[in-house]
């Protein structure tokens, strides 16, 4: 008798699809919606795991967009302290849907928060991305100053982003009570005062998080019209929660959300594609595998896994890992002034060297 | 006596004018050079408790500019000062030129603004990567005797900056727009964290002899004693790049006199 499931390829059935392969070889789990080209421009934001996202793309050849990159001579560890390299510009961690919609109204002019600065030690930070000034500037004019300059770089990088790379992190968030601005971290955690009459906690919810998204797709198609995404959810579970819930089901709750979410807009829009990282890392096949000790962080094995996957459907598969990035003004500087200087010197040193010390 | 062990680029030409024209040997303190061109620093080496040159020709050169000595006996020496070779404000001009930060009063002009702290963290960490410090590390690895790093002066006034090649770092512009102390402060700031991070002394650029911030007042660099009346562009430069024994003087000053018996 004829069924709807005859004919299916192995994909389609968990038996020959998922129990007969080994986790490292479920090489058809994914299969691309839309071609990302080697001239797209692509930026990248999210929650932690966006990040091996952006390096292993630079690393192929992609061009990733680096609003603002760190100033010569500053080592990627310590430029990372400052919110440099871990994303297309300096907004530290997006965990949440409503965190990326609010910053892109407002480097488009559309909201501003109430409160923007965050206070500890007499240092002031700012408090939509608490961690890219690890001491803190010396005033609120100075964080006002120093988020106008990353509205604008962002607003730039929005304006030629071919595709955007955007990794949904979490369901749970801080938000302010007067004008609902979504913070990154709860007050008090860094820096900044946990005040219960005018912050609370926020579990958003399927229909919260799909609305707005597709606000932010409206938004950011008016500002690049071709837009594309590709969505992730971070496998990366929640670190606590500030619901009733135990953090185990906090979690399930929070990347269930995020996932259907994710689903339903790449089932929805020819211009969104899902790429399934998280089925990769947390799903049943690997048994946990790829998470370190702690159960949270990925493995540099996951992440080869997950990406080994990405660039089986996105070209560049066997291309080098230490391919430079292919375009020379977005690649990280070298020194190059600092051996202008250097042979500046060398040119004039000889003279003075050989009068003082020659015999 | 305490025996000093003086290593640097032609920087410590300068050093060796002021302390011997004001006698300083005679203090308590007895002076052993060892000067060799910059290019050749990163090719010097620690062999047992000794530092020398990789090659034949390199051994040759350091005995040539430093009495015949062709090695750095670490064992013979009480303290060690160690002149230019990198430490050199230039580095935090240059950075200038792409980057401010918020304690700079002048206007921005399309540069990205980074804090204080990040521009601090970078020029240090652009400075670490110097001879003066890699020559530093391998003396403190076999003691734990004093170490001073001195920078190079700030150029001298005199020249105009339609004169200066175009790599030349933006001293003048950082003047023009009201940076310059700035700068200045921040290069101090960035000497204190070397300083403490290399369990060592650190001389900024003496404050006596500055003009406008960034600058040497031109009786302390070599332009002042010098005839350039006609003389290449090059050794104009040269010379406003170098301080002069006065400089030296003041220079010696700083890393000897210290307020107490040597």
């Amino acid at each position: 008798m004829l069924s709807p499931y005859s004919g299916l390829e192995s994909r389609s059935f968990w038996k020959t699809g998922v129990v007969e392969k080994h986790p490292l070889e479920l090489k058809d789990l994914y299969i691309k919606k839309f071609d990302i080209g080697r001239n797209d421009w692509i930026a990248t934001a999210g929650s932690c795991f966006a990040q091996h996202i952006a390096n292993r793309l630079r690393l192929r050849g992609f061009q990733v967009i680096d609003a603002e990159p760190p100033p010569p001579g500053l080592d990627s560890e310590t430029a990372k302290q400052f919110g440099f390299e871990l994303y297309s510009a300096r907004y530290g961690n997006v965990y949440t849907v409503r965190q990326l919609l609010q910053l892109i109204q407002e480097c488009s002019g559309l909201r501003a928060p109430l409160i923007g600065v965050w206070e500890k030690n007499g240092r002031f930070y700012d408090a939509l991305r608490p961690s890219v000034e690890p001491k803190g500037l010396s005033s609120p004019e100075a964080v006002a100053a120093h988020r106008s300059q990353h509205l604008s770089r962002v607003r730039s990088m929005l304006e030629r982003t071919d595709l955007l790379v955007f990794t949904l992190g979490l369901t749970e968030a801080w938000i302010h009570l007067a004008d609902g601005t979504v913070y990154p971290t709860a007050p008090g955690t860094i820096v900044g005062c946990y005040d219960p009459s005018s912050y609370a906690f926020k579990n958003f919810s399927y229909d919260e998080v799909l609305q707005d998204f597709l606000e932010l797709r409206t938004l950011l198609k008016s500002i690049k019209s071709d837009i594309r995404f590709m969505l992730t959810v971070s496998p990366v579970p929640l670190t606590a929660t500030a619901g009733r819930e135990h953090v185990l089901a906090a979690t399930v709750y929070s990347k269930s959300v995020l996932r259907a979410v994710a689903g339903y807009l790449a089932m929805s829009f020819p211009d969104i594609d899902y790429f399934p990282s998280y089925e990769i890392i947390a799903g049943a096949p690997a048994r946990g595998f790829f998470y370190e000790n702690n159960l949270r962080s990925i493995s540099a094995v996951g992440v080869d896994v997950v990406m080994r996957t990405f660039f089986r459907q996105h070209g560049a598969a066997e291309a080098p890992f230490d391919s430079p990035p292919s375009r020379p003004d977005e690649a990280r500087a070298p020194n190059s002034s600092v051996a202008a200087i250097n042979a500046l010197q060398e040119v004039f040193c000889d003279e003075v060297l050989i009068e003082a010390f020659a015999p | 006596m305490t025996k000093v062990c003086l290593i640097g680029d032609s920087h410590l030409g300068a050093l060796k004018g002021g302390i011997e024209e004001n006698n300083i040997s005679e203090q308590g303190f007895e002076m052993t050079y060892f000067s060799l061109h910059t290019r050749h620093f990163p090719a010097l080496r620690l062999r047992g408790r000794r530092i020398e040159g990789e090659a034949d020709e390199l051994r040759r050169e350091l005995a040539m500019f430093s009495g015949g000595r062709d090695s750095i006996a670490i064992d013979d020496f009480d303290e060690f000062v160690i002149v230019g070779h990198g430490i050199y404000i230039g580095y935090l001009v240059d950075l200038y030129r792409d980057y401010c930060c918020d304690h700079m009063p002048g206007p921005a002009r399309g540069r990205y603004l980074l804090s204080d702290s990040c521009f601090i963290t970078t020029s240090q960490h652009i400075l670490e990567r110097s001879e003066a410090i890699g020559i530093g590390k391998m003396i403190r690895s076999i003691t734990r005797k004093p170490i001073t790093y001195v920078a190079a002066p700030n150029p001298g006034a005199g020249l105009a900056e339609s004169e200066m090649p175009e790599v030349f770092p933006p001293f003048y512009p950082a003047v023009e727009f009201g940076d310059a102390e700035a700068v200045a402060l921040l290069f101090r700031e960035v000497c204190a964290a070397l300083a403490t991070a290399h369990d060592a002394r650190v001389i900024a650029p003496i404050e006596d002899a500055a003009e406008n911030g960034l600058f040497n007042r031109h009786e302390f660099c070599l332009l002042a004693e010098r005839d350039t009346e006609g003389a290449p562009l090059s050794d104009r430069i040269g010379a406003m790049l170098h301080g002069n024994s006065r400089y030296g003087a003041m220079l010696a000053r700083a890393v000897l006199d210290r307020g107490e018996s040597p």
